[in-house]
């Protein structure tokens, strides 16, 4: 079930040009991105098509993500309604380690624990489902 | 259990010790993020380098400082009091520095503003500190648009009787530009009620108007001397006109889930001329369309427009011209006709209060699924 779409830039360099702006999706158990394309017809702009191109950037994820918002620079931020704290969704073109393309950082833990591994908050959740977690 | 306490065990947290984020904006213009909390704690963070997240601030006695503010007016409870949404002032809207609203399930706009002196320093740019700098309140006098109705058909009879006040506690969704302002509220009765205000620009206007307007007298009302700006670095200055807003409520079928506003095609300037305020659509409204708001709902979009003086005037022309009553066109003149003309008027120096017209917004169509 989708409970949150939003709309914004993308970061530069990331995608191919003509992906103009991105689709956050929300789900309960992950988000995901959407490319979107805009292409204007012959002369009329009342006839623009828009393309949507799914990407590779997923992240699952049981921390309920809502309130998403987009910078201009393209960095996207969101809050989780299951432990309450700021998210960001960061993604690059390259995979870094420990990283992949993509991360959720919790900006409202400091530290290293922003950045453990997902398995291991995974993990803590699978096994504590009534409690909350911090990373995602 | 064990092995994840084992491998994080520090990275779990009572929900009980952590304040909530409910609302995240993101200000473009100022290049940083917004959030609010469970418990009405308003932060700000700034992007900084690739990956970091400067925290600048928090505010966490909201409700109290606009009690200081507003004392003793009888909507500011805490049930009216949960913020639902932030919205960016723009630098181009805000001369005096606002930069910030909050709206609360009480329909309760709260501004804020930077402080003066004190400032955060991040590694790319300097940030000034926001503190709440005026708090303005719905309408006290706001009409169910069915009593509207009713009052209406009652009129061309006699008298009608005092209607009962509509009042503003279940906001939902909201959405704010150029100093416009929709505000959903959710109702049980299969249609949210819309909760539209715009600046009277006949009363707020400065066109070399003597300064007529005086704080204070005889029929004034606690809520009116809120009308004004204040308190935090904001001196009232006397000769400040006192704000005065037109607002209405609309009925609306469906429940609301999102409202934005319409992009339209904005008038350009030649470089180094003075551009009137986006407030002040008296400067433009021969040069660019109506602003709109988007309403999406379950059972469809409804539009909103906001009408213009000239959309006005169109109005009170056609309504002569049908043949109905002189009283539109009648006060059409006094309200604006004095005004574009720069003539010197004498405006009520009571009127602090939110006026309800049911005239400003109206909903032109519906698109049903």
């Amino acid at each position: 079930m989708i409970t949150s779409v939003t709309l914004v830039r993308p970061k530069a360099v990331v995608f191919v040009e003509e992906i103009s702006h991105l689709l956050v999706i929300c789900t309960p158990c992950s988000v995901f991105l959407l490319g979107l394309s805009v292409k204007s017809g012959p002369g009329d702009r009342l006839r623009n098509t828009i393309q949507v191109f799914a990407t590779d950037i997923n992240v699952p994820t049981r921390a309920d993500m809502f309130s998403v918002v987009g910078m201009p620079d393209g960095r996207i931020f969101m809050a989780s309604a299951q432990d309450g704290c700021l998210y960001e969704l960061s993604y690059q073109r390259e995979e870094v380690w420990l990283g992949g393309k993509v991360q959720l950082i919790n900006h409202s833990v400091k530290g290293v624990q922003s950045l453990l591994p997902r398995f291991l908050s995974d993990l803590a959740a699978y096994n504590n489902d009534g409690e909350q977690v911090a990373v995602s | 259990m064990m092995v994840s306490k084992l491998l994080c065990p520090e990275i779990q947290h009572s929900s009980s010790t952590v304040d909530r984020i409910m609302v995240i904006t993101a200000d473009a213009s100022r290049g940083c993020l917004y959030t609010v909390s469970h418990n009405n704690a308003l932060s700000v963070y700034k992007p900084d380098g690739a990956k970091a997240l400067q925290y600048v601030q928090t505010l966490s006695n909201i409700y109290k400082t606009a009690q200081e503010k507003a004392p003793g007016f009888p909507t500011l409870t805490p049930e009216s009091f949960q913020i639902v949404s932030l919205h960016v002032v723009e630098p181009q809207e805000s001369r005096s520095s606002i930069q910030l609203l909050a709206i609360t399930t009480g329909g309760i706009r709260l501004y804020f503003a930077p402080t003066y002196g004190s400032t955060h320093t991040t590694a790319t740019n300097t940030i000034r500190p926001l503190q709440l700098a005026h708090v303005r309140f719905p309408p006290p006098n706001l009409l169910h648009p069915d009593e509207q109705a009713h009052i209406q058909s009652i009129t061309s009879h006699g008298q009608p009787p005092r209607p009962r006040a509509f009042v503003m506690s279940r906001i939902e969704k909201t959405c704010y530009h150029n100093g416009l302002l929709a505000a959903a509220q959710y109702d049980a009765d299969g249609s949210d009620h819309i909760l539209c205000a715009s600046p009277d620009l006949t009363q707020i206007g400065s066109l070399g108007q003597l300064s007529t307007s005086q704080q204070g007298g005889p029929g004034q009302q606690p809520q009116q001397i809120y009308g004004t700006y204040g308190g935090g670095g904001y001196a009232t200055s006397p000769s400040r006109r006192p704000l005065t807003e037109n607002a209405s409520l609309l009925s609306i079928p469906g429940r609301t889930w999102a409202i934005a506003s319409s992009p339209r095609e904005v008038t350009t300037v030649p470089p180094n001329t003075p551009s009137p305020s986006v407030i002040n659509e008296l400067g433009r409204q021969f040069t660019e369309s109506s602003q709109q708001f988007m309403v999406l709902t379950n059972a469809g979009i409804s539009f909103l427009r906001k009408r213009r003086a000239v959309d006005y005037l169109r109005a009170v022309v056609e309504e002569l011209q049908s043949g109905n009553s002189v009283k539109p066109i009648i006060d059409f003149r006094d309200r604006y006709v004095i005004f574009l003309f720069h003539v010197v008027y004498r405006i009520d120096s009571f009127d602090f209060q939110l006026r309800t017209r049911s005239d400003v917004f109206y909903a032109p169509r519906a698109l049903s699924r």
